[in-house]
């Protein structure tokens, strides 16, 4: 007796296990397979936060392909629209803001003076201001005393190490900044950030062109051609902490011209990757009174 | 000399690298288009100011020229006759802190526009406001892939379907190539298969879920990743792809054997358990 109600449990011991195969499953069948789940209903159909947004829809009935004799358009509940968004912001050095960098570890940097930072405040660190500096960017998570600290460092090959001696922190909130006076002998640089979240599988690109040469309209400062704005000479160009570049800008100073030309770029999905453009002039003392401007376009294209 | 070189500085002190930290998102990135000669397409854009002040927008059209890998770029002016076929029923707008704004764009190719496929990129900058230096402004180009009119060449190339290895315990990397010969871009759709040693079919993933495109003269790579937590042996992974909605179906499969670990875990639980089971029935 024993034995046969030993045999009866082990039949539906067997039994159950193998149901379970089926319990574990995902939700597909022969014929579909769903992606896109409904979340939630009613509303405005998207939420958001400061760091993502999330697509939903409420009513599936109104999926259809919309077209006529003339065009097509896909639309409705989830009709295999790739809903790509992308955020993009910029950030600009504010020479108002300049403190001493005294050092620099991993995530934090000691400074003069943390008057005028706050917590969610991008920064730019700077070692050795001019023709030869070394950058990198970074969004402060915590003040204390004399202490920054940021969520992590972006440079483009090496971290700046400082020691107080021409170097630097400044914030990037900038409403309105300046150059500091290039002169024969000192080169201007400013920095212009940017960071982006950007939901494209295979990444985007960041572009930089220009509306005119920085000019007063008869006097313009000269593009550099050599590679490289060097003191003592009047040339304007700019470079890139992106080293993935298919432009020049990731290893030398280059023109920026009316021509778009790539000056950041991802292959994946991102969420808040950083860069930034760091812009020099230089003076040879030549050049003519007045004020000397043009437009600069950072403009962003995800990939397709 | 000098007098002129303090003058100049003086000048270059008030150069204003303008502006302000901004924010903004777009949507969507990516629009594709079929439209008639002599017809109408309209299609939305959403823009939406995240900054802490307002914002001013423009909004204007440029060709865009897809080099042979995707990161690659080049701009164009549109000619004036291609330029008339793309507006937009902005051409600026403003938006306070947080606005959010969706507008219309309209591609109406003339009627004697030729049949072809192209690219244009809907430029929305945010203006710079109005200073001397140097002004900054931010933007975005959503890409419109075109296709106007019938009779665009199309022809696509399968280059084959592999894997990144044929034993796996957990998921397998699956590719499948593709080289668009045509005028047509070429939006590969379709399934990767999980199928059974007994002929089941497991699992079934998109071919293309983000919906990527090749362009003309390109070559496409699309990686697919195929698991089961329960697989355990040899199975069957079918690639069902079509270049486009009307075209040739191309197929082509391999052999991956999985062991997941979940399923012998589980096996190796219900043999333990079953010795005991019945070594206690012998003892009885």
């Amino acid at each position: 007796m024993k034995r046969r109600e030993l045999s009866i449990a082990l039949v539906v011991l067997v039994a159950i296990f193998s149901c379970s195969f089926s319990v574990f499953g995902q939700m597909t069948s022969t014929n579909f397979q769903i992606q896109w789940d409904s979340i939630s209903a009613g509303g405005d159909d998207t939420s958001s936060s400061s760091s993502y947004i999330l697509r939903d829809s409420v009513d599936p009935s109104s999926a259809s392909q919309g077209s006529s004799t003339s065009y097509e358009l896909d639309q409705g509940y989830r009709a295999g629209v790739y809903d790509r968004v992308a955020d993009f912001e910029i950030f600009i050095e504010s020479r108002s803001t300049q403190v001493s960098a005294i050092s620099v570890t991993d995530t934090a940097v000691t400074v003069s003076s943390v008057s005028g930072f706050t917590v969610g405040d991008m920064v730019l660190i700077v070692e050795d201001e001019g023709e030869s500096q070394i950058s990198a960017m970074g969004k402060i998570t915590s003040i204390n005393v004399t202490t920054i600290t940021v969520d992590q460092w972006h440079y483009a090959t090496v971290m700046p190490t400082v020691g107080g001696v021409d170097d630097y922190l400044y914030n990037m909130n900038a409403t309105v900044t300046t150059m500091p006076e290039p002169t024969p002998s000192v080169l201007a640089t400013t920095a212009i950030g940017w960071e982006v979240t950007a939901d494209v599988g295979d990444g985007y690109s960041v572009y930089v062109y220009e509306n005119q040469d920085l000019t007063t309209g008869t006097d313009t400062i000269t593009d550099v051609a050599d590679g490289a704005v060097t003191v003592g000479s009047r040339e304007y160009g700019a470079r890139s902490s992106d080293t993935t570049l298919s432009s020049d800008f990731d290893t030398q100073d280059v023109a920026i011209t009316s021509t778009l030309q790539q000056v950041g770029s991802r292959a994946s999905n991102t969420f808040e990757s950083r860069d930034f453009l760091t812009l020099k002039s230089s003076a040879n003392g030549f050049e003519a009174s007045g004020t000397y401007s043009h437009t600069i376009t950072i403009i962003y294209v995800g990939d397709y | 000399m000098w007098v002129i070189t303090r003058v100049f500085f003086t000048a270059l002190v008030f150069l204003g690298v303008a502006n302000i930290t901004r924010a903004t998102l777009l949507y969507p990135n990516v629009l594709d288009v079929a439209v008639k000669q002599g017809d109408v397409g309209q299609f939305d854009i959403v823009v939406q100011n995240e900054s802490a002040e307002s914002k001013t927008y423009l909004i204007d059209f440029i060709g865009v020229e897809l080099g042979d890998e995707q990161t690659d770029y080049s701009f164009y002016e549109l000619s004036v006759d291609e330029a008339s076929w793309f507006s937009s029923e902005l051409e600026s707008f403003d938006l306070v802190s947080g606005e959010v704004r969706e507008f219309v764009i309209s591609i109406a190719p003339s009627e004697t526009a030729k049949s072809q496929s192209m690219v244009v990129g809907a430029r929305i900058v945010e203006s710079a406001s109005d200073s001397s230096g140097i002004a900054v402004q931010s933007g975005f180009i959503t890409l419109l892939f075109v296709s106007i009119g019938d009779g665009i060449l199309e022809d696509s190339q399968w280059l084959g379907f592999d894997a990144e290895s044929t034993i796996s315990f957990s998921e397998v990397d699956t590719y499948y190539t593709v080289r668009n010969s045509g005028d047509r871009f070429v939006q590969p759709s379709g399934s990767v298969s999980l199928v059974s040693w007994m002929g089941g079919v497991v699992n079934i993933f998109d071919a293309n879920p983000e919906f990527k495109r090749i362009a003309e003269g390109q070559e496409r790579t699309f990686a697919v990743s195929v698991s089961d937590p329960w697989a355990l042996g040899p199975y069957q992974v079918k690639v069902d792809v079509q270049p486009w909605a009307d075209g040739e179906v191309y197929s082509d499969s391999l052999v991956v054997w999985f062991f997941s670990l979940r399923a012998m875990g589980l096996i190796a639980f219900v043999l333990i358990t079953l010795a005991f089971i019945w070594r206690y029935a012998k003892r009885s």
